[in-house]
């Protein structure tokens, strides 16, 4: 059992990561949803 | 992934040599296997994306080049956790953990490239020749352990007949695991796309505002 933490470093490192990376890309997702946005309204008030 | 938790912690036997921490490699391998995956598709992305000058493919190449490299810094942040206990030293500068350093290197600047270097079609171009020459290495990480003798063990390459994984469970885990880490790989890869043509029609919005503006 002297080892089990190294085991358990490891599988929390594993969904960390992922977890992380998700978040990321969650973020990166919303702000350029949110950019889109932005512009379209920005091209619509410019059209009018 | 419930499924391959289940048998990692429930089923699989605990390995007599290197008891509870040989785990480590239900992770550590898929870890591998769906980097080498992920790089595998940039290399093909990006050679039909200079073959046919697509944008979907070159969005293809930079979606898979991260999510490969999620798994690559997998790979080197597991390795280590399993070496210390089983060789002493946290690193060793071993042909396969050299090959493997090198290979998140080449990618690692192919993401830096693509941050830093615009979204000029020319630096798409040179992106992709780098993650077509990126891929070369992957080949050489697997053949290392059996041309350089290194001391990283071959799992299931092992001509030793006392290596590898022996009992049937562990393979299955391990596949288990594999299919696994495929499916988080997939659905990262598609979330990742998505949000790159989402990026792609705000940049193009943004060049129409600006034309019309002129």
């Amino acid at each position: 059992m002297d080892r089990f933490p190294y085991l358990f470093a490891a599988y929390t490192v594993v969904w960390t990561v992922i977890f992380l990376y998700v978040w990321s890309v969650d973020r990166r997702a919303r702000r350029a949803e949110r950019e889109l946005d932005e512009l379209r309204k920005a091209l619509e008030r410019e059209r009018r | 992934m419930v499924v391959a938790l289940y048998l990692i912690f429930l089923v699989v036997p605990t390995e007599r040599d290197q008891g509870i921490v040989q785990r480590i490699f239900y992770v550590h391998v898929p870890s591998a296997w769906t980097a080498f995956l992920g790089f595998f598709v940039v290399c093909g992305a990006s050679l039909l994306y200079l073959w046919r000058g697509s944008p979907v493919f070159d969005r293809i190449a930079r979606a898979s080049a991260e999510v490969g490299m999620v798994f690559c810094t997998l790979v080197l942040l597991t390795g280590p956790l399993w070496a210390r206990p089983i060789w002493g030293a946290w690193w060793t500068w071993d042909p396969r953990l050299t090959m493997t350093i090198i290979l998140w290197t080449i990618y690692a600047s192919y993401l830096l490239l693509r941050a830093f270097g615009g979204g000029e079609e020319q630096i798409s171009r040179y992106a992709a020749v780098l993650g077509i020459v990126g891929a070369i290495d992957i080949p050489l990480i697997v053949v290392s352990v059996r041309l350089w003798r290194g001391m990283h063990p071959a799992v299931m390459m092992s001509r030793d007949p006392q290596g590898g994984l022996r009992d049937p469970s562990m393979r299955i885990t391990l596949l288990a695991a594999a299919v696994a880490f495929l499916l988080v790989y997939t659905w990262l890869l598609l979330v990742r796309l998505r949000t790159l043509r989402v990026a792609d029609g705000v940049a193009e919005l943004a060049r129409e505002r600006d034309l019309a503006a002129s």
